[in-house]
Parts: C-alpha cells; structure tokens; sequence
C-alpha cells in the first residue's frame, strides 16, 4: 500500500528524455531537504501538537476565568479576535520553526474558545455564536498558513452549521450536510492530482482540506449512532445513505471500470452485492460512509485514510447492532447470518484471487 | 543526485512537492503516480477484498454466537451448552489442521479456536459455579491458549494473548489483593509486557520480514511505559506512601530512556518516541500539580504553559530525531 519505491526508481522506470529527468531531480535535490516542516512531520507529532495546544490553551483560559481577569463579554470578544489574529499573522512565520507552528495553534485555538464564549455570554443565543464561529473558520481556511489550522476549520465549520440548525424544524437539514461532506470527500480524493495541479501554488489548501472534510463526515455521522442519546430529531436517515451508496457506485466505477478496466457484469455483480450488504444499514449511514472512506484508503494508497475508516467503520457497525430493537436471538441470528454471507463472499474472493494470480 | 534524496522512497509528499513544479502537468504527474505504485492492480485489490471481508465474516459470526449464548443460556442443557461451545472449537481446528498454517484463513481459525476456549471456560465456569475468581478465568484461558499462540505466528492473536494475562495481573490485584493499584500488580504488568516486547524487537532487529508491521510493538511499549507512569503518579499523588512506587518511578524514567535511545538509534519508530513524551508530560504535569498543592489557579495557569511547553519541546525532539535519522539511513 505504501510506495517501496526510491525516487530513483522512479524516475528511472518513468521513461524521461534526458532534460526532464535532469530538471525533476535537480528540482527533488534542491527542494526536499529545504521543505518546510510542516509537510515533513509525522503525523503523530501533529496530532501531540493539537491536543497539547487544546489541553494547555483550556487550562490558561480556566486560569483567566477564575482569576476574573476576562469577567466581561465585551474583554473575551477583543482578546479572543487579538488572539485569532495573532495566531493567523504567526503562521506566516518561518515554517521550519515547529515551536512557532504549536504556538500559533494555541493562539488560534485560545481566541476561537474567548470569543465563543464571550459572544455566547452577550447574546445567550448559540446560533448566533455558531455563525460568528463559521465566518471566523472560514477566515482562518482562507488566510491561515498552517495545515492545522486549516485542518480544524474544515472540522469545525461543519460542526457550526449544525449548531445553526440544531433541533430547528429545519434539522433534517444534516442529511444535505453529510450528503455534502461524502460528494466533497469523493471528489477532493478522486481528483487529488487535478486538483494539486491547479493549488500548485496554495499548497496549504489541499492536504488539510481533504483530510478536513473526511474527518468532519465522519465525526458528523456519530450524530447517527443512537437518537435517544444524542436527543437528535432525525429520522430519515436514509437519505444519507442513499447519496453514500450512490458516491460509493461513483467511486467503484471510476476504480474498477476506467482505471481497471473492468467488464460491465462484473461491476453490477459488485453494486448488486454491495446494495444488498449494506441494505440492513440502512438506517446507520455511518457503516456505509466507513466503507467509502476504506474503499476510498485503498484505491488512493492512503494508510491514514484506510485506518480512519476501518476505526469508525467498528464504532458504527457496534452501535448499530447494539441499539437495534430486537431480541438477543434476533440478532445473534442477523449476526451470524451477515457472518456467514461475508464467509462465502471471502471465500469466492480468494478463489478469484488464484484466477487472477494465474492470468 | 545526492544519495540522501536517491534512497529516500517516493512517498506522498515528494509528490506533493512535484506538484508544485512550475511546468508540471497532469499527465506527468499521474505517471509518476502509477509508476510510484500508489494505484493497486486487480489483484491488489482482489486481495485486499478477501482479507477485508474473510476478516468481517469472522468477526461477526464469532460475535452472532456470543449473543446466542446469550439469549439460549438459562434454557439449554449443561451438556448442550459445553457441546456447542466444544464444536465451536473443533471445527476451526479440524479446518486449521486441514489448511496450510501460512494461509490466512487458517490463522483466523486458529484465532477463532483461541477466542472460543474462553467461551469454554466461561460457560464450565458458570454451569459448575466453582466460585473462581475472574482472575482465574483470564489466567487459564492465557495457559490454554499458549500452544495456538505460539504455532500461529499470528500478531492479533499474540495480542489476545498478552492482553489475557494483563487482564489477569490487573482482575488478580483487585479481587486477591485488594488493592487496584498495587505497585506489585504494574511491575509484573510492566515485566510481562518488556519481556513480550524485547522478544518482539529482537526478531524485529534481525529484519524477520512479517514482523515488519509495528502496531504490536507500538501498543506493546505504550502498555510498558504507561504503566509505569500510572504507577508514577499514583506514588506522587500519594506522596509514595508505598515503597513499591518508588521503584516503579525509577522503572518509568528508566523506561522512558530506554525508548528514546532504543528507537531513536536501532529500531526507527518515531510513535514509540511520541507515545513516551506524551507519558513524560503526564508524570510532570502531576509532579507540578503536586507541588502547587493542587490549588485551583495554579492549576489552571501553571497547567496551561507547562502542557504547551512540553508540548512544544516533544514536537522539537521529534522532529529532531526523525530529521537525524533520515541524514544517518
């Protein structure tokens, strides 16, 4: 799944007239150790980084509550927007310098909680905070020069928009919402080498954004998981796992049919089987909105993208048994029906996998 | 070309970065994508299904029968409960027999096999009551499987294993000694799981090719260090009432070295590192509250800049050491 391949392999097997394999490796030579940071970071150093920045910045801002030194709406709303500010100016700083990166998360990440709060304390109202949160997240997508940043404002606009509509006549709204987030994830994945092409010169936009907007679909579809526990008014689940099998076809067929070149039998033989899987989840969009965002892991190479699936594609798939309501037989019986049918389906797989092998 | 860029592999961010070429195209790119091997053929894929859903079938037909057992339990016979249970065992054993050990589905088998001798235990437990406590149940299920773990060359399976005898150690200190967090429970934790991980990194180190995959070590040092480091904070919060935590704060800083040195300069594993930083912060965080006295305002102001600097010096070590180790391959 992971490329093995050193770029001199590649560039070698890639066939290049003498000129181009001249400017593609003097360009690697003199950009790759000079890249900035941010790219070059694990992505675990990442996540330590965003959780560290959370952590402390909610201490501080406990500490300047109990100290009573923000004790007006009007001081949260002008520290945090300094503090917003600060923290998008610093991110134009010397990216090579993770100390300043960190900082500058905090400060964002300190702003965004004042002014949510401040606002929140003058108004009572919290759609009103959530479109406040939206125009800010939307200004730290478009002017922040950090991938973090960037990140958690893809997640976090999202999350406002649902504020805006929670418990709303409108609530059934969320449908288009998710629906929303899996056609984005579906096209900013599929297109990942178009659209790096035309960001050629914004490279902040594109990794953040598809990561973003996966990583929002499915933290958005944990609303889905239990009704009673959530209190969320919304029934019609379906319609979300509706758009999901049809972006899930889209995918399958661009994957199989075009890149693979796969007969048109074979490709309805997949929805068919793939319709009638996932029929019972119906009701629980987040099993098949899981099993794009594995199918999507895969068929892009991506690692991150394919555990976040399989993590999420449990959650769902435990919570979906467990909330069903039924008896235990029932659903030892569904169970192990289910079980029985991906045992069969698994095994014709591998024999299709010994024809394969041999052709 | 300069041997550090030629040896270092074609990941994603290299071509991220042609990307960003003044002249680069679509077509090009897409070529150095499919040339890179990030686009998986059909057999790739075929695998990829099989695996996926052999995985999915087990799992929920393993989990269907635990919930019958659940429904059926008060109306079936004795003989029929430990029946059942036993045919569940014997038929993945009769296919694993029968299949090639190297298959994948026969270490699923095998781990079925494993998982169903602790329904076994547990129904004779239950059908018997022979007034055993929880820890046994864990222990024996440990023994018993010990043969299939070791025969199975299979990483979840050595996995359930361990996490079996952690159980034990963990149910053995609440239910025989009375005391959850005994610093005799986390030193036989911390000693069952450095053994199971030193085991791991020596064939790891001799590059055995399928223990190239690091999950297990990865979740095998985060349970060695962290026990460690509740161990530690329970001795600081407590003011080491036991001598035991003392000891097991010296295990933890020793732990913590050995992490940074070990994967840092044999075994490159930047999450170890990580997963260790994270620990150290933890422990000075409590030390720090400690020393405040837990006082509501330090603990907000202090916590807040400690957990950012810390934060902000794990990130710089990290990044430190990768960026070593990358000039050193």
């Amino acid at each position: 799944m992971k490329s093995t391949k050193k770029i001199i392999d590649v560039l070698n097997e890639s066939k290049l007239d003498k000129d181009r394999y001249e400017l593609y490796s003097s360009f690697l030579e003199s950009n790759l150790l000079s890249i900035d940071s941010e790219t070059n970071v694990p992505w675990f150093v990442k996540i330590i980084t965003i959780f560290g920045a959370w952590f402390g910045s909610l201490l501080f801002l406990g500490f300047l509550l109990i100290a009573q030194l923000l004790n007006s709406g009007e001081s949260m709303i002008v520290t945090g927007s300094l503090f917003i500010v600060s923290g998008i100016a610093i991110s134009y700083a010397n990216k090579r310098n993770h100390l300043i990166d960190a900082f500058s998360l905090s400060l964002s990440i300190l702003g965004q909680l004042l002014l949510g709060i401040g606002i929140g304390s003058k108004t009572h109202e919290i759609k009103i905070v959530c479109y406040a949160g939206l125009i800010i997240e939307t200004l730290i997508y478009l002017f922040a020069q950090s991938y973090t940043q960037k990140f958690l404002s893809v997640i976090l606009m999202p999350a406002c928009l649902l504020g805006i509509i929670w418990n709303s006549p409108i609530f059934e709204a969320t449908q288009f919402l998710i629906g929303g987030l899996t056609i984005a994830s579906v096209l900013i994945w599929t297109n990942e080498l178009p659209l790096l092409i035309w960001l050629k010169k914004q490279r902040y936009f594109y990794v953040p954004t598809a990561y973003g907007v996966v990583s929002g679909l499915l933290l958005t579809l944990v609303l889905s998981i239990n009704n009673n526990f959530f209190e969320v008014n919304i029934n019609h689940w379906y319609v979300s796992s509706l758009i999901t099998f049809l972006s899930l076809s889209f995918i399958l067929h661009k994957f199989l049919c075009q890149s693979l070149e796969i007969g048109k039998k074979p490709f309805w033989i997949v929805i068919i089987v793939t319709a009638i899987l996932f029929a019972p989840t119906i009701q629980a969009p987040g099993v098949i909105s899981s099993a794009l965002i594995i199918i999507l892991g895969f068929a892009k190479s991506n690692r991150a993208l394919l555990t976040l699936g399989l993590i999420f594609l449990a959650t769902f798939i435990t919570s979906f048994y467990y909330s069903l309501q039924q008896t235990l037989l029932t659903k030892s019986l569904i169970l192990m029906t289910t079980g029985i049918l991906f045992l069969v389906i698994g095994f014709a797989f591998g024999q299709l996998k010994k024809k394969v092998a041999i052709q | 070309m300069l041997d550090s860029i030629k040896n270092e592999i074609f990941s994603r961010k290299v071509l991220y970065l042609l990307a960003t070429m003044e002249h680069m195209s679509e077509d090009v790119l897409s070529s150095f994508y499919v040339t890179a091997g990030f686009k998986p053929n059909v057999q790739a894929w075929v695998s990829f299904i099989a695996k996926l859903v052999l995985s999915l079938g087990i799992l929920f037909t393993v989990s269907g029968v635990i919930f019958f057992f659940a429904y059926n339990w008060s109306e079936l016979h004795k003989f029929a409960k430990l029946s059942i249970v036993s045919v569940l065992i014997l038929a993945p054993t009769i296919l694993a027999l029968l299949s090639d050990f190297n298959k994948f589905h026969t270490k699923l088998s095998l781990l079925a096999v494993a998982i169903f001798t602790g329904s076994l235990l547990a129904v004779f437990g239950q059908i018997y009551q022979t007034g055993a406590n929880a820890y046994d149940l864990f222990l024996n299920w440990a023994v018993l499987i010990t043969g299939i773990a070791l025969i199975s060359n299979f990483k979840p399976l050595w996995f359930l294993w361990i996490a079996l005898i952690n159980t034990a150690i963990i149910l053995y200190a609440g239910q025989i000694l009375r005391h959850w967090i005994d610093p005799l429970a986390f030193i036989s934790l911390f000693f069952v799981d450095t053994i199971a991980l030193l085991i791991y990194e020596y064939f790891s180190f001799r590059k055995i090719h399928h223990l190239d995959s690091r999950w297990l070590p990865r979740i095998l040092g985060f349970a060695t260090i962290s026990s460690m480091t509740v161990a530690g904070i329970v001795g600081i919060v407590t003011d080491f009432e036991e001598f035991g935590h003392v000891i097991c704060l010296l295990f933890a800083i020793g732990s913590y070295a050995a992490s940074f040195f070990f994967y840092s300069r044999k075994i490159y594993d930047l999450s170890s590192i990580a997963a260790t930083c994270v620990c150290i912060i933890a422990m000075i965080f409590t030390a720090v509250l400690k020393a405040s006295n837990f006082d509501a305002a330090s603990i907000f102001f202090m916590g807040g800049f400690i957990i950012i600097a810390l934060t902000i010096a794990s990130a710089f070590i990290l990044i430190k050491i990768n960026n070593a180790w990358k000039i050193r391959v």
